[in-house]
């Protein structure tokens, strides 16, 4: 099984059970675990308990939409009773004290019948290196000597590991579509909004979003439809328009922009390799290739970056007499926006509306925009370089130069697999979208699932 | 373009509440160096000029 909509399809069969199927999770999570490093938290008592509950329902034929289903949590977000650590020693003032409430993602999941079987790996409060003083660095799946990237990293790892058909982490720069890419997934940042963030442990307000990593387009569309809208408590999660995924495999109509500058000036030659061909399939499935650039893209990482580490001061601020006990990297990182001047933190706001004129001008045309998930496979252990086209560059002048446009405007990002590279490691693009128009993504994806088998492909280390 | 100098850095961290070391002063003021191009060049455009400056429309756009 592929994914979880084989999954589902086996337990509809009878061919399986929940508990059989949650039981088999938890030893390959122990496995992966050993192997990469991936786990925080076993949820074993409570996934178990949940099991036997969901494979009544499927007796009596009231199963839910994703009845039985495993699924990864990274440890920012909150499960009812399980401690949420963020990856840190620092979480709290009293221990690691267990959540009151699952957060909203977590809550909605489990009411649509799927099983949270762990807490997943994140780097400290989802912003510090790759080697969190708490619990150390994950492994990548396809390559052990490599970071699984992050910040979701230990879900990515999971989820790259079969351990697990599909997690929830979230993403600010690039968390959830940059480990998806570096492990060889489907992982949607959603539009700005869309998914309620409620209970997940915050890191830049105007930035972040929660999102799901998994193995297929088509299992992200379902885990995004049981997701999506608001909450009443998240103040930036509003009504939504149905999510209306095309059935058709038929892309004819479909314009898409295939920009350069910024997006491909540094971008290794597998990956770019890896863009046209599923520029390509698309083309050959109908889509229509149209002009289409983004004239200030380039300057999204660096003032991206004023936004996110100024609101992280601001929410970190409260700790500010420990940070001697944080990860090196989270204070490193975070120390820029100390300094950032308000005028300049607001400029940086107003350029975010200019961006979004610059997309809208995109979009005027264009249904999507494709571009590299990042410019190169995975990072590599311990120093967390990565290589472009035979030269090593630092992961944070690399990792989120594609991604962090999405984060700055709000428009949502899908990654999707397009092959391996001759290193062995996976390799990505990005489908861009206009806000709340995922299910454009997700239709061009799935087709591109449909025609090719690079989401099929298991890394060396899944167990 | 110059960016302040480290003592500077320094004192505002620490009026603003902020314990940091002198290492971190210096990536303090290596992160705003490399932030520098790219901030000054927003400094010295106009803003957007259709109401935009409100940064009340960057939250718009992505509202349903």
């Amino acid at each position: 099984m592929n994914d979880a909509t084989d999954l589902l399809a086996a337990y509809a069969a009878g061919d399986t059970d929940p508990v059989e199927e949650i039981d088999a999770a938890l030893g390959r999570l122990a496995a992966a675990h050993e192997a990469l490093n991936c786990t925080i938290a076993v949820l074993g008592e409570r996934a178990r308990a949940a099991a036997r509950d969901s494979a009544r329902r499927w007796a009596e034929g009231t199963a839910r939409p994703l009845e039985g289903v495993p699924f990864g949590v990274k440890d920012v977000i909150d499960v009812a009773g399980v401690p949420t650590t963020n990856g840190s020693w620092n979480h709290g003032r009293d221990g690691d004290p267990p959540a009151a409430a699952s957060a909203t993602v977590v809550r909605r999941l489990e009411e649509a019948g799927a099983i949270a079987v762990s807490k997943d790996a994140t780097t400290e409060f989802a912003v510090g290196g790759p080697h969190p003083p708490r619990f150390g660095a994950v492994r990548n799946p396809w390559d052990p000597r490599r970071w699984a990237g992050g910040s979701s990293t230990g879900s990515a790892a999971a989820v790259a590991a079969r351990a697990v058909p599909c997690a929830v982490g979230t993403d600010v720069g690039g968390s959830v579509r940059l480990p998806s890419a570096w492990c060889g997934l489907t992982g949607l940042k959603p539009t700005a909004g869309a998914i309620p963030r409620t209970g997940v442990f915050p890191l830049s307000w105007t930035t972040e979003t929660v999102g799901p990593l998994a193995r297929s387009a088509r299992d992200v569309a379902t885990l995004f439809g049981v997701l999506r809208g608001p909450d009443g408590a998240d103040p930036r999660s509003l009504a939504l328009p149905e999510l209306d995924v095309p059935a058709r495999d038929d892309l004819t109509g479909l314009r898409i922009a295939v920009p350069g500058g910024a997006f491909t000036e540094l971008c290794d030659a597998a990956v770019a390799a890896g863009v046209a061909h599923l520029v390509d399939e698309l083309v050959a499935a109908g889509a229509e290739v149209v002009p289409g650039e983004v004239p200030s893209a380039g300057d999204a990482l660096p003032i991206g970056y004023q936004v996110v580490f100024t609101e992280a001061a601001t929410l970190h601020r409260v700790d500010a007499d420990r940070w001697d006990t944080y990860d090196p990297v989270v204070v490193r990182r975070i120390s820029q926006g100390i300094v950032t001047p308000a005028v300049d933190y607001l400029r940086a706001l107003q350029f975010r509306t200019e961006l979004q004129r610059e997309l809208d001008a995109v979009f005027a045309g264009a249904d999507l925009v494709v571009v590299p998930t990042c410019p190169s496979t995975a990072p590599r252990l311990p120093d967390g370089t990565v290589v472009v086209d035979g030269q090593d560059y630092p992961l944070y002048a690399a990792q989120s130069r594609s991604t962090m446009l999405g984060n700055l405007t709000g428009a949502p990002g899908l990654a999707v697999p397009t092959g391996v590279a001759p290193d062995g490691c996976p390799v990505s693009a990005q489908l861009v979208a206009p806000p709340h128009r995922e299910a454009t993504a997700l239709w061009a994806a799935r087709v591109f699932q449909q025609r090719t088998a690079h989401h099929l492909a298991v890394a060396p280390s899944a167990v | 373009m110059s960016v302040p100098e480290r003592a500077e850095l320094a004192a505002l961290a620490a009026r603003l509440g902020f314990a940091v070391d002198d290492e971190i002063v210096d990536v303090m003021r290596a992160a705003v160096e490399a932030a520098e191009p790219a901030a000054a060049r927003l400094r010295a455009r106009p803003l957007p000029a259709d109401g935009a400056a409100d940064p009340a429309h960057g939250d718009r756009w992505s509202r349903p």
